[in-house]
């Protein structure tokens, strides 16, 4: 048989045929598919049986109960456990492998082991004894007690930073004739007036009192996530919020049961001649919006019974000037403090002794030998240049710390800090309700080698035997059997307010003159002022990036909003990089045309922006004189 | 989870979401995005190229701010996105009423973008990269994202396949009831998820109140919105007609 070309061709296409019939090519397909998924760069999915757990975020005051969904000791899921959790809650777990995630102990730029590092301490602490602080980042823990009960110990000082959320409250207790605990109890109040206070945004009880229908009138110069949820936004000029709380109490003076609830309160005069010299029309005119709007909030108070009046500030932008703080108690104390209530003490064992808590303000500048900083979570922003003059000629700072990014530029000493699930770590005190608790989370995933609680480093510098679990569970056993044992080695305890808070005193702090009101009433004389905000919790996990970078819900980050007159005006086009100028440095920010006002560009950032502020006198900050520049 | 009842052989899983309710928090983003192992943003994705099943919107009202979540609606037998596939990469489940995509057979064209009124779908420019350790949390029941392919939300598919398995361990047969993360996450209870075949949740779907994104293309949506402020129905036109028939 002869075999010709012909044949050659016919076989080869029969076989090609034949082969697009068979599984071959489909099985290629299947394969290749696998392979894809299967690349070395592609992450592996863990493989393993799905247990749950329970625990609670404590990552902000709100101490969410959460279900943990784990795999080989790892949580892969967060979910909400009979409660609500914020976009943060659901990324926690993250934050165990956040890209800023401080790992090793480290002097400097040199890597030692963490028995070094804190016997180098405890010399030093040795040597400078009485000299010795705690700056405590996230206060009102049960850790915060731990803290003080080591301070007391070693006869060093507890500090805390400025107060920010939960300031209006502090002002309010000052004025009061038996000092309290207070915390704003938005779940009773029925109208609130908010000057740049986040309430919508990082708060939590305000979700449930939205939904009740409470009426909410925010004043800020942008359109912020509350304002914009607000059912009245006053676009103030930054600065001018005291002039604005002044105007509301002008309009109050005018009702006879508030002319007599001043007379019996000290420092009456005072305030009654700034407010008298701030009517409506000039605050309007200070302020930049219409009187009658003014005159609308301040009777839209006394309207909707109780209410309240806070100006905490930004948590990230920083607290309001001490005369707004002041402004906001005063008109709380005219509603009779009735939008507060005092908060319950915590439990304590009977022979523990504590450290006094003092504010960083109130330490002697140049005073401190050695400070540990005790920078727990994210989103703690207090400005260097705060803490920096309070040290010592060459003070010790070693901060305890989860990441590499913010305070440990300026520490000499890095400690890296377990992070949430890592070791039984707590939330601080609601400054949203009036309840006092302790929320241990439990520890549910291995540590990593050489971390070191801020609380277990000042137990081993102060000498004190117990390890923070064993104090974590004194605590517990002192609140007795009203703590709720979560897991292996957290709990909860928590304690709601009973009564009203006690009766004011005064309605201005002594020595204020009408003049120490009315010379804060002057809005920023920049034009375009840039103000700063943020959300504590962004930093959690990159994963909250889907929130601002990859969709326009909110603004994040790096991002400067601007009015889009202003946006022409500047020269700039939406979307484009520009450049924060500050006198302490320049930093990159995507601008975005939003609501805000014409006048204002509002930059958001994250805890390092407090960088780019300047401290003024009363321990307030701002972005002051900076300014939006085109890059 | 709950077996239906037995006389349904299929269900038809569907969406109602109160935008009264919705305060943009982005809960149902984050939670959408740590379920289904979609990575964190790329340094240079934008909202244009980033990769988000469930997008929330602002919408604006001129009053007080509203917000939509959108995400793949899920469409009836019209599906426009499964007609345009040359790779069958994308099918309509009639056992569930999801609609499936298969990253596998994905060959990456792009067409069922261009096809999808909603833009609900999305396309993967970058291979997944987590920061280092990160991927150790990511979920067992759903694989790893890839590039190149168009993704989508399923509805959870792999709660869906998990609630399936008790079902079955417990001997039931049948639709199962299940949540997806997004409505799990709601701090506002805006999400509700339910099945069409369920009389009670249907008639809220019906509710006078609710409509779904342009309802007058006949692509069946399984995705149903409600809210009773006027301005927030009149700012949703850009998605089209809102008359729920």
């Amino acid at each position: 048989m002869k075999i010709d070309r012909r044949d050659v061709l016919s076989l080869a296409g029969g076989a090609a045929a034949g082969l697009a019939v068979s599984p071959l090519p489909w099985r290629l397909l299947g394969d290749t598919a696998i392979w894809s998924q299967n690349w070395h760069w592609m992450p592996r999915v863990p493989r393993g049986a799905i247990e749950e757990r329970e625990a609670r975020c404590t990552l902000c005051p709100s101490a969410c109960p959460v279900k943990l969904r784990m795999t080989n000791g790892i949580v892969h899921g967060v979910a909400p456990n009979g409660g609500a959790l914020c976009p943060a809650g659901f990324a926690a777990h993250h934050l165990a492998w956040h890209p800023l995630r401080l790992r090793e102990c480290r002097r400097k730029d040199q890597a030692v082991p963490l028995e070094e590092a804190l016997s180098s301490l405890r010399a030093a602490v040795a040597q400078r004894r009485g000299a010795v602080a705690v700056l405590d980042l996230a206060p009102g823990r049960a850790s915060s007690l731990l803290h003080r009960r080591h301070m007391a110990a070693l006869g060093g000082a507890y500090l805390m930073p400025p107060r920010i959320e939960g300031g209006t409250a502090h002002a309010v207790e000052a004025l009061l004739e038996k000092r309290r605990a207070l915390a704003a109890d938005l779940a009773s109040v029925k109208a609130v007036l908010s000057v740049s206070t986040p309430l919508l945004d990082g708060w939590a009880a305000p979700s449930s009192a939205v939904e009740r229908g409470f009426r909410l009138i925010q004043a800020e110069p942008h359109r912020s996530r509350t304002a914009g949820l607000a059912d009245e936004w006053l676009p103030v000029k930054p600065g001018s919020e005291t002039a604005l709380l002044l105007a509301v109490g002008h309009c109050w003076l005018k009702r006879p049961e508030m002319a007599q609830q001043l007379e019996r309160l000290k420092g009456a005069e005072a305030w009654r001649q700034a407010a008298e010299a701030m009517p409506p029309q000039r605050a309007a005119e200070l302020a930049g919006i219409e009187a009658a709007r003014i005159e609308a909030a301040a009777a839209d108070l006394l309207g909707h019974r109780p209410s309240l009046v806070l100006a905490d500030g930004d948590p990230v932008g920083g607290p309001l000037s001490r005369e707004a703080r002041a402004a906001a108690a005063a008109l709380n104390i005219l509603l009779g403090a009735e939008g507060f209530r005092p908060v319950p003490p915590l439990p304590l064992p009977k022979d523990w002794t504590l450290a006094e808590a003092q504010s960083l303000e109130e330490a002697g500048d140049g005073s401190i030998g050695v400070l540990i900083i005790d920078e727990p979570w994210p989103g703690v922003s207090v400005p260097w240049q705060l803490v920096e003059k309070k040290l010592a000629r060459g003070a010790v700072v070693a901060a305890v710390t989860w990441n590499r990014a913010q305070f440990a530029r300026h520490a000499e000493w890095l400690i890296p800090a377990p992070v949430w699930l890592e070791a039984p770590l707590d939330a601080a005190q609601p400054h949203d309700a009036p309840r006092a608790q302790i929320a241990v989370a439990p520890a549910v995933m291995a540590r990593p080698k050489d971390t070191i609680s801020a609380a277990e480093a000042t137990a081993r510098l102060a000498g004190v035997e117990m390890t923070a679990a064993d104090e974590f569970a004194a605590l517990a056993q002192a609140a007795g059997s009203e703590a709720a044992q979560i897991g292996d080695n957290g709990f909860y305890w928590s304690s709601e307010a009973k009564g009203a808070a006690p009766a004011a005193a005064r309605i201005a702090p002594e020595q204020w003159t009408a003049e120490t009101w009315l010379r804060a009433a002057a809005p920023s004389a920049a034009s375009p002022a840039v103000v700063a905000f943020g959300w504590r919790q962004a930093a959690v996990s990159p994963m909250l990036g889907k929130l601002w970078q990859e969709s326009e819900l909110r603004e994040g980050p790096q991002q400067a909003v601007l009015h889009p007159d202003l946006l022409r005006r500047q020269g700039m086009e939406e979307g484009v990089l520009a450049r924060l100028m500050s006198p302490r440095g320049a930093w990159p920010v995507r601008v975005r045309a939003a609501e805000t006002r014409p006048d204002v560009i509002a930059v958001c950032g994250g805890p390092s922006l407090a960088l780019a502020c300047e401290v003024r006198p009363d321990g307030a900050w701002t972005l002051g004189e900076a300014k939006v520049v085109k890059s | 989870m709950r077996k239906l009842g037995a006389e349904n052989k299929t269900a038809r899983y569907a969406m109602l979401i109160d935008l009264d309710r919705c305060n943009g928090c982005g809960a149902c983003m984050v939670a959408c995005a740590v379920e289904n192992n979609v990575p964190p943003p790329q340094p240079s994705a934008t909202p244009r190229t980033g990769l988000n099943w469930l997008r929330v919107f602002r919408l604006n009202t001129g009053g007080r701010d509203a917000f939509i979540p959108v995400m793949c609606m899920q469409c009836g037998d019209e599906t426009p996105c499964q007609s345009v596939c040359p790779q069958k990469a994308v099918e309509f489940d009639p056992a569930t009423g999801i609609v499936g995509q298969i990253p596998e057979r994905c060959l990456g064209c792009r067409y069922c973008m261009a096809a999808c009124p909603y833009q609900a779908r999305v396309f993967n420019w970058w291979d997944p990269q987590w920061p280092a350790g990160m991927e150790q949390a990511l979920n067992p029941r759903v694989s790893a994202r890839q590039r190149g392919t168009v993704e989508k939300c399923n509805f959870c598919h792999g709660r869906w396949q998990a609630a399936l398995e008790k079902a079955a361990q417990d001997g039931e047969s049948g639709p199962v009831r299940y949540t997806p993360a997004c409505a799990e996450a709601c701090p506002a209870q805006a999400i509700r998820f339910g099945d069409l075949n369920d009389e009670e949740f249907a008639a809220e779907c019906r509710d006078s109140g609710a409509f779904r994104l342009l309802e007058s293309l006949g692509t069946g949506p399984k995705v149903f919105y409600r809210t009773s402020r006027a301005e927030v129905r009149e700012a949703t036109r850009g998605f089209g007609e809102v008359k729920r028939g």
